[in-house]
C-alpha cells in the first residue's frame, strides 16, 4: 500500500483544485484532479438575449475575462452570420485588447503565482541593501504578516542569493508592469476586469492617434520587461533547476485553436490565418489539422447527469448531479477524437513551430540553444514556463505591428439582426489555452450555451475509457523526494497555470 | 446586529473598497447620513453616472448614438447611466485610463441592486426614463411658478 498525499486546496492558482495522489516506493502511482466548486454560468445564460453572452461569460473569471469576451463575440458573430464582415479595424483592436490582457496574465502567472515555488522570499528578512522594492518586502516580512508567502513547502530553494534577491525585486516590479498591461486593455476596452469594448459586430472604440500613441508607449514598457527581466528570469530558474526539464511531461498531445486573426473574411475560424496557428501536434512535432467536430465532453467521472455517447459541445448539456457514483470532480473531460490533449502556451508555441512559422522557430530555437536543450525538453514543468514567456514575447512583438495597421476614421462595427434560430461557435486562445464557446439560438434567445475552457481540458478527470486527464498524467510516475514537502507535485500542477473558476464555469 | 456597508460593482473600483476601509480605520464606521438607502457610501455612490457623464449634453439635446462607435448619448444602445449610482465618469478605471462610456459602450448598471437580471438585456434601452429630461425640467419649473 502506498502513502496518500492530498493537496487541498492547491494554493497560488485561481480557484479551488484538490489533488490526491498515491505514492508507492517514492513514485506517484495514482493521481486524481478534482474541481471542487460548481458555478453554473452556462445555465444562467439560458433564455437570455444572445448579445448579453459577452457580458455574462466574462464573469466566469476575474483573471481571464477578456478571453471569454473575445470567444463570446466570435461565437455571436458566427451565429449572427457576420463573421466574415467584421471590419479590419475591429479585428485589430480585438487583437490588441486580447494581446495586452494575455501578456499581463502570463506575467501574473510567472511572478505572482509560480515564482515562489523557486524563489525564497523569506531570505529577504536579512536584506541589507538600498533597493526600495526589496526593502518594502523586508518591512512586510518584519511586521510578521507572512501570508501569502508562508506556509509553504521547505527544503528546495536553490537560487544563489543575488539572483534570488533580484527575482524578489522583479516580483514587486511585475505588479507595476501588470498594471500597465491593464491600462492598455482599458484604452480600447473601457476597463478591466470585465471590459466592455468587444461586442458582436466589432468593437465600441474608434482608433485615434492619441489612443495609438498611449498604447504604444505602454507596450514599450511591457516589451522591455519581457526581454530584459521575464525571459532572463525564466532562464535563470532553468539554470538552477535543470531536473524540472525532465519531469511533468504528461500526455504529449497538444491542441490549439490558434488566436489573433491576421485577416478577416473567412467564416471558419480554424481556417483563418492567425498569429498562433490552429492545429494539433504530439511528441513528433508534426503539424496536424484541427477538426473541431472531433471534440467531445465526457462526464463519466464528473458530477453531471450522464449523456451517452459523449456529446459535442454544440449540443452539450450541463445538469448537475452531485454524489454520482464514480464521479470526483465538477470539471468535465473534454477529449479530441477520444484522446487526452493538453492545451496552453506549450501547445500554442509547439503547433505554431510545427507549422513552420519562422519568427516562432527563431524564438524557440535561440532559447533552446542557450539552454543546450532539445525541443523535446519543452514537454516538462520548466518547458511550459519557457513556452509561456516566449508566447508573451511573440504576442507583444506582434502588437507593435498591428497598432500601425489601424486606420482612424474607418469603421469598427458592422450591423446585424439577431436571427430567430441559429448556431454559433467562437474559438480563441485564453492565456491558459484553447477556449471554445458554442451557442444555440431559438426565438432570438439563448437556448443552449456551452464553454469548453483551457483548464477544463488540462485539469479534467478520467474519461469513459479510464484515461487520466493531462495534469493527472503529468503527475503519475513522478519521483517524490520528500512526501511531507511534495515540491514536485505542486510545481507540475502550477506549470499548467490552472484556472479553476474557468474550468468549472 | 453588525453594521453593514455595501460596496457594489462587478467588480467594484479598487478606490471604492480601499477608500471605504481606510475611512473606517481612520474615522470609524460611517454615520447613517454618509450612506444611501442601499447602504452604499455616498462619497463614491452619491451621484448618478448620468449626472457627471461627458455625453450628458448629447442626451439633453436628443443626439443619440445609433450604433457602437457613433458620437452622442448611448441611451438608445442600452446605457443604464440614468439609473446607476457611481462616480466612474470622474474617477475612471485602471489608474484613470478610461471608463465604460469613454470606450463607447453603454453602462450596464453593475453597482445597482437590479444588476444583472433587472438591467438586462444590457443592449436594450431603458424603459420609464422621461425624454428629454431637460424639457421635463423646464415644464416642472413653470408649474412651480
Amino acid at each position: 500500500m502506498g502513502t496518500s498525499i492530498v493537496i487541498d486546496p492547491v494554493t497560488r492558482i485561481e480557484g479551488h483544485l484538490k489533488i490526491e495522489t498515491v505514492v508507492d516506493d517514492g513514485v506517484v502511482k495514482e493521481a486524481r484532479s478534482s474541481g471542487i466548486l460548481f458555478r453554473g454560468i452556462e445555465l444562467i445564460l439560458k433564455g437570455r438575449d444572445p448579445r448579453d453572452a459577452q457580458v455574462i461569460t466574462q464573469r466566469i473569471c476575474g483573471v481571464c475575462p477578456q478571453s471569454h469576451g473575445i470567444a463570446a463575440a466570435l461565437n455571436l458573430d458566427s451565429a449572427f452570420g457576420i463573421a466574415e464582415k467584421v471590419p479590419q479595424n475591429a479585428r485589430i483592436i480585438r487583437n490588441l485588447i486580447q494581446g495586452a490582457h494575455v501578456v499581463q496574465d502570463h506575467i501574473l502567472h510567472f511572478y505572482h503565482l509560480a515564482a515562489l515555488d523557486y524563489v525564497d522570499i523569506s531570505k529577504l528578512a536579512d536584506y541589507q541593501g538600498k533597493d526600495s522594492d526589496l526593502n518594502s518586502i523586508k518591512d512586510f516580512i518584519s511586521r510578521g504578516e507572512l501570508a501569502p508567502f508562508l506556509p509553504r513547502y521547505e527544503g528546495d530553494y536553490r537560487l544563489p542569493p543575488e539572483i534570488n534577491a533580484q527575482a524578489v525585486a522583479h516580483y514587486v516590479k511585475a505588479f507595476e508592469i501588470r498594471r500597465i498591461g491593464h491600462e492598455m486593455v482599458s484604452i480600447f476596452s473601457g476597463k478591466i476586469p470585465h471590459s466592455v469594448g468587444v461586442v458582436p459586430g466589432g468593437v465600441t472604440s474608434t482608433p485615434t492617434v492619441d489612443k495609438v500613441m498611449s498604447f504604444l508607449w505602454k507596450l514599450r514598457r511591457l516589451q522591455d520587461f519581457i526581454d530584459n527581466v521575464y525571459i532572463p528570469d525564466v532562464l535563470a530558474i532553468a539554470g538552477a533547476y535543470p531536473d524540472y526539464f525532465e519531469i511533468g511531461a504528461g500526455c504529449k498531445n497538444l491542441l490549439s485553436y490558434g488566436a489573433y486573426d491576421l485577416e478577416g473574411g473567412v467564416p471558419d475560424l480554424t481556417q483563418r490565418k492567425r498569429l498562433f496557428t490552429p492545429g494539433i501536434t504530439s511528441a513528433s512535432i508534426k503539424p496536424g489539422r484541427l477538426d473541431i467536430t472531433k471534440i467531445t465532453e465526457d462526464v463519466t467521472h464528473s458530477w453531471y447527469r450522464d449523456s451517452s455517447p459523449s456529446q459535442h459541445p454544440s449540443c452539450g448539456e450541463t445538469t448537475p448531479q452531485y454524489g454520482k457514483g464514480g464521479a470526483y470532480s465538477w470539471i468535465k473531460s473534454p477529449r479530441y477524437d477520444g484522446e487526452v490533449y493538453e492545451v496552453g502556451p506549450l501547445a500554442r508555441v509547439a503547433i505554431t513551430y510545427a507549422y513552420g512559422d519562422q519568427a516562432m522557430r527563431n524564438l524557440v530555437d535561440s532559447a533552446l540553444a542557450q539552454l543546450k536543450l532539445p525541443f523535446s525538453a519543452l514537454f516538462s514543468v520548466l518547458g511550459r514556463h519557457l513556452a509561456r514567456a516566449l508566447s508573451a514575447k511573440f504576442i507583444a512583438d506582434a502588437m507593435d505591428e498591428w497598432l500601425l495597421e489601424l486606420k482612424p476614421g474607418e469603421p469598427t462595427f458592422v450591423e446585424y439582426t439577431i436571427p430567430e434560430e441559429g448556431m454559433g461557435v467562437g474559438l480563441t486562445e485564453a492565456a491558459r489555452g484553447a477556449l471554445g464557446h458554442w451557442l444555440e439560438i431559438k426565438d432570438q434567445k439563448i437556448a443552449n450555451y456551452q464553454c469548453v475552457v483551457p483548464t477544463t481540458w488540462n485539469a479534467s478527470p478520467r474519461d469513459d475509457k479510464g484515461n487520466p486527464g493531462p495534469i493527472e498524467q503529468a503527475i503519475i510516475g513522478t519521483r517524490i523526494r520528500d512526501a511531507s514537502n511534495p515540491f514536485e507535485v505542486v510545481r507540475i500542477i502550477r506549470s499548467f497555470d490552472p484556472c479553476l473558476a474557468c474550468a468549472v464555469h | 446586529m453588525k453594521p453593514i456597508v455595501n460596496i457594489p460593482g462587478c467588480p467594484p473600483h479598487p478606490d471604492w473598497f480601499v477608500g471605504t476601509v481606510a475611512s473606517i480605520i481612520l474615522s470609524g464606521l460611517p454615520k447613517a447620513e454618509d450612506l444611501d438607502d442601499n447602504l452604499r457610501p455616498l462619497a463614491f455612490y452619491g451621484k448618478l453616472i448620468h449626472e457627471n457623464c461627458p455625453r450628458r449634453a448629447s442626451f439633453d439635446e436628443g443626439k443619440f448614438a445609433k450604433k457602437p462607435g457613433d458620437e452622442g448619448c448611448l441611451y438608445e444602445l442600452g446605457c443604464k447611466g440614468p439609473i446607476t449610482y457611481a462616480d466612474c465618469p470622474l474617477r475612471r478605471w485602471n489608474n484613470g485610463t478610461n471608463w465604460v462610456i469613454g470606450a463607447g459602450a453603454p453602462c450596464n448598471g453593475c453597482t445597482q441592486p437590479e444588476f444583472p437580471d433587472l438591467v438586462a438585456p444590457f443592449y436594450e434601452k431603458l424603459k420609464d426614463v422621461e425624454l428629454p429630461i431637460i424639457g421635463a425640467y423646464w415644464a416642472s419649473s413653470k408649474e412651480e411658478k
